[in-house]
């Protein structure tokens, strides 16, 4: 595994990070990046299918990155890393700061990806959350292990 | 064409100026007597060394010599860049190249232009100039790459986790830091004139030349100036940012 470039590895691996961070001026340049480091047209078709599954449209792509709040943020960070559909996605307690809303959003679009066979390694806070969905749970208290229970 | 000529006995009587500094401080209780008369006699004694240096360089004609005194310059000057980029590896190697690379271009350009000749009393002070330009810049930059990749890291990382390869990922910290170390040159060109008359040209103008003879040098000075930060910022920059990383293109 140490062998392999990093970068391909990660190109593979998607994943969010508690805090989204957003760059530049435009949510349009967020959502570039990913084909830019490939050489790649930006997929424009893709690109407003899911913003319409995450209740945003196109003119978000013009939205400036500082106006935009947590939730929507949050949103457009997961559009980012799924514009190439990873085979490993890790979420880092993506919906903790998040309104009911947006979390179910967001929950909704994981559990999709899940069904199409993406994996899912998601570490949160919330054991409603994970009894919800996960199929494997695997409970940290104090830096220990405490639990490993098969849901589904 | 008479130039202002100082001799010593006016040179003596200026320091009286001195006096007056020194009279301020001790009645103000500014406590800075003793560091103003070291620091005006290090001057003097640096200052004349200097010119008799150079008296002594000029006279030899002597181009073997000249570059070997420019060579020294550019070392003196990457080792008081690199200070300022602490914790960038090979700082100091970066710096000198990217200070010759940069003082190089312009030089070339300079002497196939017919503007410098290859000699001594021409080389080494528009080399000076060029030089202690090109460490300010890149000192500039050392600074603000450093403080960028900290305060940016979640930024890089978030870059780093898309797939992005570090060249991209930095690039928009590389861009910012090669602003930062261009920015006071370019400022600086814009006001010549209106805000600050340059100590160059001051100096011709002192020396008896026509201020139309002295805009044409500073002008050639502000060319190469900014050719000179453009360079170096540009050789720092992407030379030192990864350092920033490991092996396994991880942020440090």
């Amino acid at each position: 595994m140490l062998e392999i470039d990093p970068v391909k590895i990660r190109k593979k691996i998607g994943f969010c990070f508690q805090e989204p961070i957003l760059w530049g001026d435009t949510v349009e340049e967020n959502i570039k990046f990913p084909y830019d480091i490939r050489n790649q047209k930006t997929d424009y078709k893709k690109t407003s299918v899911l913003l319409d599954r995450l209740h945003l449209d196109n003119s978000y792509l013009k939205h400036d990155v500082k106006n935009l709040s947590g939730g929507e943020k949050q949103r457009i960070a997961l559009i980012r890393t799924l514009l190439f559909k990873p085979e490993v996605l890790l979420l880092d307690e993506i919906t903790s700061a998040l309104d009911d809303n947006n979390t179910e959003l967001v929950e909704n679009e994981i559990v999709r990806l899940n069904r199409k066979g993406v994996t899912i390694l998601w570490v949160t806070h919330s054991d409603t959350q994970s009894r919800k969905y996960a199929s494997k749970l695997l409970s940290i208290q104090d830096g220990q292990i405490k639990s490993l229970e098969v849901l589904k | 064409m008479t130039g202002a000529n100082i001799s010593d006995s006016s040179l003596l009587m200026a320091s009286s100026l001195v006096v007056i500094s020194l009279l301020f401080s001790y009645f103000q209780k500014l406590r800075l007597e003793k560091e103003t008369l070291i620091s005006v006699i290090r001057a003097v004694i640096q200052l004349f060394a200097v010119g008799y240096i150079l008296q002594f360089i000029f006279g030899l004609h002597n181009s073997f010599v000249t570059s070997l005194i420019v060579l020294l310059m550019i070392f003196n000057a990457s080792y008081n860049a690199s200070k300022r980029g602490k914790g960038i590896q090979n700082g100091l190697l970066i710096s000198f190249l990217s200070i010759l690379a940069g003082t190089c271009a312009t030089l070339l350009v300079l002497l196939l232009s017919g503007a410098i000749r290859y000699e001594a009393n021409q080389i080494i002070p528009i080399s000076g100039m060029i030089i202690s330009n090109a460490m300010v810049a890149i000192g500039l930059c050392y600074r603000q790459l450093k403080s960028n990749f900290k305060s940016r890291k979640v930024e890089v990382e978030t870059k780093l986790s898309l797939g992005a390869d570090i060249l991209p990922a930095s690039m928009d910290i590389l861009r910012d830091s090669i602003r930062t170390g261009m920015l006071p040159t370019i400022d600086s060109t814009k006001t010549l004139g209106i805000v600050s008359l340059p100590g160059m040209m001051t100096g011709l103008i002192l020396a008896g030349e026509s201020p139309l003879t002295a805009i044409r040098f500073q002008i050639l000075v502000s060319f190469m100036l900014l050719s000179t930060t453009a360079i170096s910022s540009f050789m720092a920059c992407f030379l030192s940012y990864r350092k920033f990383f490991n092996k396994r293109k991880q942020l440090i």
